[in-house]
């Protein structure tokens, strides 16, 4: 979701005189092979060259972008003609293509060049793409493509240089008139910028050394570790203007405006709908917040493909009850403005994504709109249906927001932004937790297990929402896998839920499934010895027993416990034989704080043997040299999961 | 067939209040009340078109459905284009509401790169549960000879469904019916002066099933099949598609200007693959192979492109294409070598219809190349690169091929389906206890579309990424097994792996005996159907045997001391085979398995959990070992 499309056309005073043109670019004309790195020689394909430029230009009718990205790309094999044969070009917000040129190099060096008739344009989710397929691709083929196209501009930017494919030479360009100063910053291994000023133009680059394909790895964040360059508009000295611009105050006022500024008409309708809802001064705070966000979830209904102008009329939108995401978030506002609550306006990164840097103010990266509530410390976020406060997406937490903090100066209320982060809930309230008690049936082929899987806090909007949204057929399978987690059966008894429904009295109260549960798959006969696989009962785990090395950090989606209380009756006349085979105990801490461990650990008394096992992840971002320590505690767990009780007639 | 002739064409349904509907379908989220279509056949300029009127109106009966339904859609393309469209919602107190952000988007298949099928999409604001959702269109049918059947099966239930063909007297329309319910549909014909009408009706038809395991919707969905099946010119019916002889002929102009004119570079190339080849069989192998190797898929279907081939020199040139293409050069290539070669159309799998029956274009869905090596029919798909030269690609088994022999003549040929022995799956484990817990080796020989599917999967990889696919293709026991040493040979029909393995915790150590499962592959747990509530079939990809072996070596000193009992069960539908083997100072267990169907009916669905009942108690037996 973009918070504000801005359409930053004369907001600017650009007219610093002289006018630029833009220089179409060129290609080779005689292309030829070019080398590729031994290292690479096995890799589907090896991105030789990739190029990409954004040029500002002023122009007569007004000032426009023009976008060109330049490829050369080395195929390897059949993998890589599938990939690379068929191309597609974003044209989105494109008001023009000026060029494209596609040719490929066959390893004889003969040349084929692309007929432009062969170009389609499709739209598919409403966006709009140039697409073609390459000809005449075989294995040390070298395919070349660019394309230039013409938009409207945008001051922020980013460019992703790495990618799944590894990359000979990346490079970024950003070419402005001489008054336009634009700021960069380079992310994940690539070098800062480097300025030149050709004429009137100025010429900011990146260049890129070789990079590897990107690795899939379990706990990571692969886009907000991509090589990536982002810009900004920072300064127009036109008009020897010192001003910054584009900076977090002025986003925050913009945002203030447009979130908070209502005619009669809206008021009053809005005023009617809290009528509905239902507010009593006798209220607590935190009352009156989710009432209001109980009842417009429940009512309205946003999707992110709705154009966002429904925003400049709440009237209408109270009336269709179906909006735009910026709509739904004007309408929080105005619910809570309305209904004399304090709260601010917090627009957040992603941490899977990309984050807020207080010093560089992309307002791209600004994405989620959050808000808070001083009164109580909270946050809500009001496109997120299955999220109820205080619980927003986890990965929008932990990380910098953007508060649009409202002030009055005079007569004029605006706003002024702080960048701070957004606080995570208590790890302890997010947790998956598991309470079992099971007996084995006479004949000792079988066992019945009561089972109680109990999620909390950031835990448990992903579990609910199949129970809010899908069809009852589907949720009966839903449940089945559920169950079927830790007890490896699908012979349901019986069961139930609580807290099933998203609007709950307790915020912090679990999404519980209750499930009495036959299974004949935990025990195993050995002559006359049963083994119990009791590991099971905590379901597959994952692991990490690879030993491949590990390029990035560890990045948890929110801090979180799970804790398994096991209760196994054992029969009369038997003993476990291996009952130290429960003990494990892998913890990791920093300066004398638990950060992470699995700790498991039993008692036995008369036949009842307890299990209480604590799984915990306080921290969401652990630093490569834990890799190990997390590692272990990670495999821990998907060691527990393999052991067997080995019981034997006494 | 009953016919009955009624004066009045449109008989208005009552539609059921909600109430009822409750009753009808107590848990449904939402029911159409109405789904309708009327196609109208008419001469426009002397040329025989079509046009079709659907509506539908989706009463809406939960929160959540309001939500979920907020959006319709209509689709169209260049061949069915559409003239006219209208939606609103109305609300429970019968209040009429517009519809809102209407836009129009592709909508292709995953595996099309470009065609022209539109999809014409738009929200209903305003729309609450107990409100209902309508929607209508008109389309323009420019090809008669290319009209979808009309579906009746939805995601949700239909209360009740009306279908009307309404035509010239002159002309004599065929329909047959499909699916689960097509017990439920009632036909109905009228006239006035020279127009008939064929009225169709089904009510409380409850709402399609959906497993992941299920054949294509064709299979098992209620519908109605119709077609022209002749027209009267002077007085006399003239056949129109009534006979699998007037589809080939609409067939045979898509392929009558194909590849008349020959290429020196297509021809060079051919004869460079095929020089010193002495056997017809060997130079056919070696262009089909070529073909599977070099040219890609790619699938532009953009109006006539959807159905007529291109030349075969542009296919080479290009190195891609979509399945016509592919048939188109390897007829060529392979006529140049002096091999019969012919253009076929197929329906796969996913298509459940005969040219008998419905001779129509719905039929088919797929080309490839026919040849005739020694008096025997073999049918070369180019779209499939793991095939095997000589099998049929597997989503073609036991499908009708049209074969266009030329202008005239034709053939239709079923193809073979590949008898069980022919797709031989065996896996063994040689394991001994060691400090590292298990130590061993493992071996896998695969033939057939075993082999197939090995050789597309690992053709495209490199090493490192062929060894994790190894890794997770063939793990077993539990996680923690680790693999090293992988090799492979694939050698036509047969191919062969090997690997070292570890596997850690997974046997059992207790005092001086070791406890162990040799079930390292459970295949089947979790595999029940869901009977008897699914009432449609169950699809497998080809007829198969396999095997898994475990053979462990005991430790000197150490003896077996209890061996789980052998169990043989079969029963009309599958079965299997448990067998532990004692041998000299080892024990070992076989898993024996045969699949011997390509579509398991409902009614054997008991059968087949009966299977696995008796299979499970076996997956949970442990040999003991101790001194």
């Amino acid at each position: 979701m973009r918070i504000l499309t801005i359409i930053l056309l004369g907001c600017l005073s650009l007219s610093a005189g002289a006018q630029s043109t833009f220089t179409r670019y060129e290609w080779g004309q005689k292309p030829a092979l070019r080398p590729i790195d031994q290292e690479f020689a096995n890799e589907a394909a090896v991105i030789v060259s990739d190029k990409k430029t954004v040029e500002y230009v002023i122009e007569k009718d007004g000032f426009y972008l023009y976008n060109t990205v330049h490829r050369i790309i080395h195929i390897n094999n059949d993998k890589g003609i599938e990939y690379f044969n068929k191309v597609y070009l974003p044209f989105n917000s494109g008001l023009q293509v000026i060029d494209v040129k596609a040719r490929t190099v066959l390893p004889n060096g003969k040349v084929m060049v692309f007929d432009e008739k062969n170009i389609k344009e499709i739209t598919e989710e409403d966006n709009v793409y140039k697409i073609f397929a390459l000809e005449g691709l075989t294995k040390d083929c070298q395919i070349e493509y660019y394309y230039t196209v013409k938009k409207y501009p945008s001051f922020f930017g980013r460019e992703v240089l790495s990618g799944g494919f590894p990359v000979m030479k990346a490079e970024f360009e950003l070419i402005a008139p001489m008054h336009l100063r634009f700021d960069t910053k380079t992310f994940n291994s690539l070098s800062p910028s480097m300025d030149t000023v050709i004429g009137e133009k100025r010429i900011t680059r990146v260049i890129s050394g070789k990079m590897k394909g990107s690795e899939d790895e379990k706990y990571s964040m692969a886009r907000a570790n991509s090589s990536r360059v982002e810009y900004k508009l920072s300064y127009n000295t036109a008009n020897n203007d010192r001003q910054r611009l584009f900076t977090w105050n002025e986003l925050a006022k913009k945002v203030f405006a447009m979130f908070n500024t209502l005619n009669d008409k809206e008021r009053k309708k809005v005023k009617d709908m809290l009528e509905d809802v239902g507010l009593s001064e006798a209220l607590k705070p935190e009352e009156k917040i989710t009432r209001i966000e109980n009842y417009i979830k429940k009512n309205f209904m946003s999707r992110d493909d709705i154009p966002n102008e429904d925003a400049n009329d709440l009237v209408a939108v109270i009336k269709s009850k179906l909006c735009s995401d910026r709509a739904m978030n004007k309408l929080f506002s105005a619910a809570y403005t309305l209904a004399g609550l304090e709260h601010h306006i917090v627009l957040a990164g992603d941490r899977e994504a990309y984050s807020i840097d207080p010093k560089f103010e992309n307002w791209n990266n600004a994405d989620n709109f959050v808000i808070y509530f001083p009164a109580t410390n909270k946050y809500l976020a009001p496109t997120e249906t299955i999220y109820r406060y205080p619980w927003i997406p986890p990965t929008w937490a932990g990380a910098n927001g953007v508060f649009c903090i409202g002030t009055t100066i005079g007569t004029l209320t605006t706003a002024i932004a702080e960048v701070r982060p957004i606080p995570f809930e208590a790890y302890q309230h997010s947790y998956h937790n598991t309470d079992i008690k099971l007996k084995m049936d006479d004949k000792l082929d079988a066992v019945t297990i009561d089972v109680k899987q109990s999620y909390g806090g950031y835990l448990a909007p992903n579990y609910k929402a199949p129970f809010v949204f899908y069809s009852p057929d589907e949720q009966k399978n839903v449940l089945k896998e559920l169950v079927r987690f830790g007890t490896n059966s699908e012979n349901i008894l019986s069961s139930s839920f609580e807290n099933k429904e998203p609007d709950q009295k307790d915020p912090y109260a679990p999404f519980v499934i209750n499930a009495s549960v036959k299974s004949t798959q935990l025990l195993e006969q050995a002559g006359n010895k049963i083994i119990l696989k009791v590991g099971e009962l905590i379901g597959e785990q994952v692991e990490m027993y690879d030993v491949k090395e590990r390029v990035s950090d560890i990045d948890l989606n929110a801090p979180h416990a799970l804790i398994r209380n096991i209760e196994i009756q054992i029969p009369e006349s038997y003993e476990v034989k291996n009952l130290k085979d429960l003990e494990m105990n892998i913890v990791h801490q920093e300066n004398g704080k638990l950060t992470m461990g699995f700790v498991s650990t039993y008692t036995l008394t008369g036949n009842l043997l307890k299990i209480t096992i604590h799984e915990d992840y306080i921290k969401v971002h652990y630093a490569l040299a834990d890799y190990i320590a997390f590692k272990k505690v990670i495999n821990a767990a998907a060691d527990f999961n393999k052991i067997a009780l080995v019981l034997q007639k006494k | 067939m009953k016919k009955l002739i009624i004066l009045s064409l449109l008989l208005v349904t009552a539609p059921a209040f909600s109430q009822d509907v409750r009753k009808v379908f107590p848990e449904a989220e939402a029911v159409y009340i109405n789904l309708s279509k009327e196609v109208e056949f008419f001469y426009s300029e002397g040329k025989l078109m079509a046009k079709s009127t659907s509506s539908e109106d989706l009463k809406l009966l939960t929160d959540n459905a309001a939500k979920m339904m907020s959006r319709g859609h209509v689709y169209h393309s260049s061949f069915n284009a559409l003239k006219r469209w209208e939606a609103y919602g109305m609300s429970p107190e019968k209040k009429k509401l517009k519809i809102a952000n209407t836009r129009t988007n592709d909508n292709r298949d995953d595996y099309i790169f470009f065609d022209d099928s539109k999809e014409t999409s738009f929200d209903f604001p305003g729309i609450t549960n107990g409100g209902t959702r309508h929607i209508e269109y008109e389309v323009e049918h420019s090809d008669v000879h290319l009209l979808s059947p009309f579906y009746i099966d939805r995601y949700f239930p239909v209360l009740n469904s009306e279908f009307h063909i309404v035509f010239p007297s002159n002309l004599k329309i065929k329909y047959v019916y499909k699916g689960l319910h097509a017990d439920k549909i009632s036909f109905t014909e009228s006239r006035k002066k020279d127009k008939v009408t064929y009225s169709f009706k089904a009510n409380n038809i409850p709402e399609a099933q959906n497993y992941p395991d299920a054949p294509d919707n064709s299979w098992f969905a209620t519908h109605v099949i119709y077609f022209i099946e002749a027209i009267e010119e002077n007085g006399v019916f003239k056949p129109y598609l009534a006979t699998p002889a007037d589809l080939y002929q609409y067939n045979y102009e898509h392929i009558r200007n194909l590849n008349k004119q020959p290429d020196e570079h297509l021809e060079a190339l051919t004869d460079s693959l095929t020089k010193g080849l002495s056997s017809p069989a060997e130079k056919a192998k070696a262009i089909y192979s070529w073909v599977q190797t070099h040219i890609k898929y790619v699938a532009f279907e953009d109006g006539m492109e959807g159905f007529v081939p291109r030349e075969a020199a542009l296919v080479c040139s290009r190195r891609y294409g979509d399945c016509k293409d592919m048939a188109s050069i390897l007829t060529a290539m392979l006529k140049r070598a002096d091999i019969p070669a012919y253009m076929t159309w197929i329906g796969t799998r996913s298509l459940s219809y005969s040219y008998k029956e419905t001779p129509l274009p719905i039929v088919d869905n797929h080309m490839i190349c026919t040849i005739v090596l020694d008096g025997k029919y073999i049918f070369l798909d180019g779209t499939d690169n793991g095939c095997i030269f000589g099998m049929p690609s597997s989503h073609i088994q036991g499908k009708e091929a049209m074969i266009a022999i030329n202008e005239n003549e034709y053939k239709i040929l079923q193809v073979e389906i590949p008898q069980k022995e022919r797709n031989q799956y065996s896996d063994s484990t040689f394991l001994e206890f060691n400090e590292k817990g298990l130590t061993g080796k493992v071996k896998i020989t695969m033939s057939g579309y075993f082999t197939s599917n090995l050789r597309s999967a690992v053709s495209p990889k490199n090493e490192k990424e062929r060894n994790d696919y190894f890794n997770s293709r063939f793990g077993r026991g539990n996680n923690k097994v680790k693999f090293s040493n992988w090799k492979f040979n694939i050698n036509g029909n047969t191919s062969i792996i090997t690997a070292d393995i570890e596997l850690p915790d997974y046997a059992r150590k207790i005092g001086d005996e070791w406890m162990m499962n040799l079930n390292l592959f459970k295949w089947y747990e979790h595999q029940e159907i869901d009977f008897p509530k699914r009432k449609i079939p169950v699809s497998f990809p080809y007829l198969s045997t396999s095997n898994f072996t475990t053979v462990i070596k005991l430790p000197s000193g150490f003896k077996v001391s209890y061996q789980p009992k052998d169990l043989e069960y079969y029963n009309k539908v599958w079965g299997f085979n448990m067998k532990y083997l004692p041998g000299d100072g080892s024990i070992s267990l076989t898993q024996q398995f045969d699949n011997n169907t390509l579509m398991l009916m409902p009614e054997d669905f008991e059968s087949w959990n009966k299977v696995l009942e008796n299979l499970f108690p076996q997956y949970n037996q442990s040999v003991v070992i101790s001194k």
